[in-house]
């Protein structure tokens, strides 16, 4: 990376910060949508890190992938299941919380000492940059050519599996009369689309 | 010389010619129980020709030892493991032909006797096989070659015992009574299981002398304290106190007569209870060398001896009180064994087998003539009360019984004669006071002998005095209700019972004499209670000299009877008749010619009658001592298990409900709350490794 | 110079809010964001000692893009699953599914 260090450390700060922040309002704010976004921008920030980190390729598969595919599934999800509902209040829920948060900085703690007081073997060699491309295509098609396939695989199921999941269930109660024209559609147990609203449940 | 070996190459055919027949007979019982119950005669000629041809093998093996064969010993391996192996086999040497004989022919007699005995019994074959079981086990047994084997053959004849006392088992008092012997043989049995396995633990083999001769060593070199080896060897003598009803283990003895009386002969009198006797006998080169078990040997015989003459004075049931007779007689061939007089005890378990089996066998055709007028109620017809003047009815028993009387009273020359002056000889130079125990129980033992023949045999007959019956049942009911205890049964039902019996059992107003199958071998034995003291006389020892100790040697023995004592064979003789004929003459004033009344004796030394008459008190010492202590023992165990092993479980089962109960909420079906369990978790385990 | 431990700490520190997210959160997605969350503070770490312990062969890189792959199966089914028990039970509280229990 051709950056200066003053640059590379400014740039760190500001996408730690942005980073960090969006982290907190995606598990703190209250609104589901916003907290969707501020994914968005996590992944953002990482992506940024990447670049720092002197991978690009990863950097772009991560916005491609993250941003362009996960997220957007996520906001899809949220608005599949769009509907405004007043959670229970649950009984001593802060409790949870506390223990909670004092289980997550108990493990934070736990990390950064091991982080801080683990001797790193840094390694002096100068990093490949952008011809790490070029190095991932070759570790895909030799020594992690089984774990490539089986992610293929994995995906292909993965696929199959999410439809299988999210279709309604398959009960008909009368088989489709022209077996012609629906040859290509699942069948479909015919079922009432949940309301929107708690107000559209009731009636 | 070739047909003699041939002899003692089938002599094992001895034991196993009655096994054959019992397991023929026994088979038939189990599988065709009808058709075999009915082929009574059969049945009973089959075992008796088997147990004959065991008599006649044996008698042969008797005559070639008396000829000076060698002693011959045939051993099988039956077991090994490593350097340990067990051998089984059998030895044919002066003692064990001798007591084959002995055997052999008790038994045959007795088997020909039970045919008339049994007659109307509808468990005629069960009794022939039960008797040939057991001859087969007791002949087993004195040809056993080692102390494992002999163990074998004696929990044999424990359980032969056991089947047999019980063979009325629809009677209550035979069922406790088979109960009682077993149990009391378990104690003594297991002494002997344990003095048996501490003996092959200090000295590695069951075989007698091996043993004895090890034993010695150890305890000269001190590879074993004279203490200890004196304890394995008392333990030993435990069983030999159990089965020859010694005090502390005699109580089964006196009950044990609640079986058939061919048994009370065969068993209870000349076989199995002399077997304890020919235990010490095989374990004389073992107890030899230790005389602390000699002293207690002897004393627990000379203590028996008088116990049991003492309780036999009042016994009022003619075969109780030849029980009582039999432990005493037990008491001095224990006695003998005990000062060393190995031959003379030996001599006197012979002599006593003829005689006493004679006694047993004669009260027997005494009872079976009794139940002709009273009925088969045992309380009746064994009672000496109701018997009386029946010399008239039945000449032969009463000569019989008698001689046997006479033998064992110890008058010359009878058989009885001989055998106890021996022993009585032996004992006074060793201890003087073990000698007055049994002078004095000679005495006691001629006037119980005496009152129990005129009782039965001379005066009025009373058996039809309906008085004494009626006084006699009210007795028999008031033993009942003790024993099974207020409100087990309605005695008025009882009354009843006993009535409707009674006139059931009513045939004829006069005891009529037995049939031949019982008086032939009543007149057989006879021939040997008269006779064969003969062959023991001190003057002319043949038995000494072809029965004695393993160890000692023929020609010590033949000088001693060179030098022979004639002052002082008359002194101890005529001692000991002389108390015999004292004894005697009481019997005689008391019973017969009525110069002395016993009744008012009895209330002049009132303690000391009830002493007598209620057995020392020896079984009720024993029924609050172990039978009511094990009760209360087992109540504090029971409380105990109940309380706290119990407990322990109830709790282990309470802990686990009540924290599965609690931790249940833990499960609650949220996975985020797992996912905090698990992060948790980590946490913790990563902090306690830390600090540890 | 930015050094190592200044992204693994960013990686732990991303880590634990995804934790807390996880484990606090009531509305489905929002945990299933909280897991996207872990996932990538995971590539994190990966990408940070790729390029600090061995810049060369780069296999962090391919690490991190196996990752990202099933991360993306991941999120499909998890949708997946969670549109199927939003027909089923008409909600999306994680406090309500709480069948699996004593």
């Amino acid at each position: 990376m051709t950056l200066a260090e003053g640059v590379q450390l400014v740039s760190f700060g500001l996408l730690a910060a942005m980073m960090i922040a969006a982290a907190l309002g995606v598990v703190l704010l209250s609104n589901i949508v916003y907290s969707a976004f501020l994914l968005g921008i996590v992944f953002v920030s990482i992506s940024g890190m990447y670049v720092l980190l002197n991978a690009g390729f990863v950097a772009a598969a991560q916005i491609l992938i993250y941003v362009g595919a996960v997220n957007v599934l996520i906001l899809f999800g949220i608005m599949l299941v769009n509907k405004r509902e007043d959670f229970a209040p649950v009984r001593r829920a802060w409790l949870g919380k506390v223990a909670t948060g004092a289980v997550c900085l108990g493990l934070f703690a736990l990390l950064s000492t091991m982080v801080l007081g683990t001797p790193w073997a840094l390694s002096s060699e100068a990093a490949i940059g952008d011809g790490a491309t070029v190095m991932i295509g070759l570790h895909f098609f030799s020594d992690f050519l089984l774990p490539f396939e089986l992610a293929s695989v994995l995906l292909l199921i993965a696929l199959v599996g999410a439809i299988i999941l999210a279709r309604r269930e398959f009960i008909p109660d009368e088989m489709p009369q022209d077996t012609v024209g629906d040859a290509l559609k699942l069948p479909e147990r015919p079922r009432e689309l949940v309301p929107a609203s708690r107000d559209g449940a009731e009636s | 010389m070739e047909s003699i070996e041939a002899i003692y190459e089938y002599a094992w055919l001895v034991p196993v010619l009655p096994l054959v027949g019992a397991a023929i007979v026994g088979t038939g019982l189990i599988s065709y129980s009808q058709t075999t119950s009915t082929l009574r005669r059969p049945a009973a000629v089959f075992i008796v020709s088997l147990t004959g041809a065991a008599m006649v093998l044996s008698f042969l093996l008797f005559f070639s030892q008396v000829q000076g064969h060698e002693t011959y010993t045939r051993m099988i391996e039956w077991a090994s493991a490593g350097d340990f192996r067990i051998t089984m086999g059998y030895t044919i040497d002066h003692l064990a032909s001798l007591m084959l004989v002995i055997v052999t022919t008790v038994a045959f007699l007795v088997m020909v006797y039970t045919d008339g005995y049994m007659a109307h019994d509808p468990g005629y074959v069960r009794f022939y096989s039960y008797l040939s079981l057991f001859s087969s086990s007791m002949l087993g047994l004195v040809i056993s070659p080692n102390l494992l084997q002999v163990y074998v053959f004696w929990e044999l004849v424990g359980m032969c015992s056991y089947l047999l006392i019980g063979f009325w088992y629809g009677r209550k008092p035979a069922a406790d009574a088979c109960q009682k012997a077993f149990v009391t043989n378990r104690v003594g049995d297991f002494g002997l299981l344990l003095g048996m396995l501490a003996l092959f633990w200090a000295t590695g083999s069951f075989e007698f002398e091996v043993m004895g001769d090890r034993l010695t060593e150890l305890v000269t070199t001190g590879g074993l304290t004279t203490g200890l080896a004196a304890i394995f060897a008392i333990l030993v003598f435990l069983g030999p106190v159990a089965k020859s009803a010694q005090f502390p283990l005699h109580v089964w003895l006196p009950d044990a007569m609640e079986g058939p009386t061919p048994i009370s002969a065969l068993i209870h009198a000349a076989t199995m209870v002399a077997a304890g006797v020919f235990l010490v006998a095989r374990m004389f080169p073992v107890f030899e060398q230790l005389p602390t078990v000699m002293t207690v040997v002897a004393w627990t015989g000379a203590f028996t001896a008088f116990m049991g003459a003492s309780i036999a004075i009042t016994q009022n049931d003619i075969k109780k009180g030849l029980a009582y007779s039999t432990m005493s007689q037990l008491g001095y061939m224990v006695m003998a064994m005990g000062v060393g007089a190995y031959g003379a005890g030996l001599f006197h378990l012979m002599t006593h087998a003829y005689f006493k089996a004679m006694l047993f066998l004669g009260s027997g055709s005494v009872i079976h003539g009794m139940e002709e007028v009273v009925g088969h109620n045992p309380a009746l017809a064994q009672d000496m009360r109701l018997m009386g003047g029946l010399r008239k009815y039945m000449p032969i028993t009463a000569t019989t019984f008698l001689i046997g009387t006479l033998a064992i009273c110890g008058i010359p020359p009878f058989a009885g004669f001989w055998s106890k002056d021996e022993i009585l000889g032996s004992t006074f130079e060793v201890s003087p006071v073990l000698w007055a125990v049994g002078w004095l129980t000679a005495g006691i033992t001629a006037f119980y002998m005496f009152r129990m023949y005129f009782s039965t045999f001379e005066g009025e007959f009373r058996g039809t005095n309906k008085e004494i019956q009626i006084q006699l049942k009210r007795e028999q009911l008031m033993a009942m209700g003790a024993s099974l205890g207020p409100g087990a049964m309605n005695s008025k039902e009882l009354t009843l019972d006993a009535e409707a019996h009674d006139d059931h059992g009513h045939h004829s107003e006069v005891p009529h004499e037995s049939p031949i199958a019982m008086t032939f071998p009543l007149m057989a034995l006879a021939v040997p209670s008269v006779l064969i003291g003969l062959l023991g006389t001190p003057f002319a020892n043949y038995f000494e000299a072809f029965i004695h100790p393993p160890g000692e040697a023929v020609e010590a023995l033949a000088e001693a009877g060179g030098a022979f004592d004639w002052s002082e064979f008359l002194i101890m003789g005529g001692s000991s008749v002389g108390i015999g004929l004292i004894g005697i003459t009481l019997a005689v004033m008391m019973y017969r010619t009525r110069q002395l009344d016993p009744s008012a004796i009895a209330d002049r030394i009132k303690p000391l009658y009830q002493l007598s008459k209620n057995k020392w008190y020896i079984d009720e010492i024993y029924d609050v001592v172990f039978v009511q202590g094990s009760r209360k023992l087992a109540k504090q165990v029971l409380e105990i298990d109940v309380r706290i092993v119990d407990g322990l479980v109830n709790l282990a089962g309470f802990v686990t409900l009540v924290s599965g109960e609690g931790l249940k909420y833990l499960e609650n079906g949220r996975a985020q709350f797992y996912a905090l369990i698990v992060f948790g978790a980590v946490l913790g385990l990563v902090l306690l490794s830390g600090i540890t | 110079m930015i050094q190592l431990e200044y992204f693994l700490l960013l990686a732990a520190a991303l880590f634990c809010i995804g934790i807390y997210g996880l484990v606090t959160s009531r509305n489905v997605i929002r945990v299933l964001m909280s897991i996207e969350l872990m996932l990538n503070a995971v590539n994190l770490n990966l990408m940070a000692f790729s390029n600090y312990l061995d810049p060369a062969s780069a296999t962090g890189q391919v690490f991190t893009v196996f990752v990202i792959t099933i991360a993306a199966a991941e999120a499909s089914v998890g949708l997946a699953i969670v549109l199927s028990i939003y027909r089923n039970r008409d909600t999306v509280d994680m406090e309500q599914f709480n069948l699996l229990k004593w």
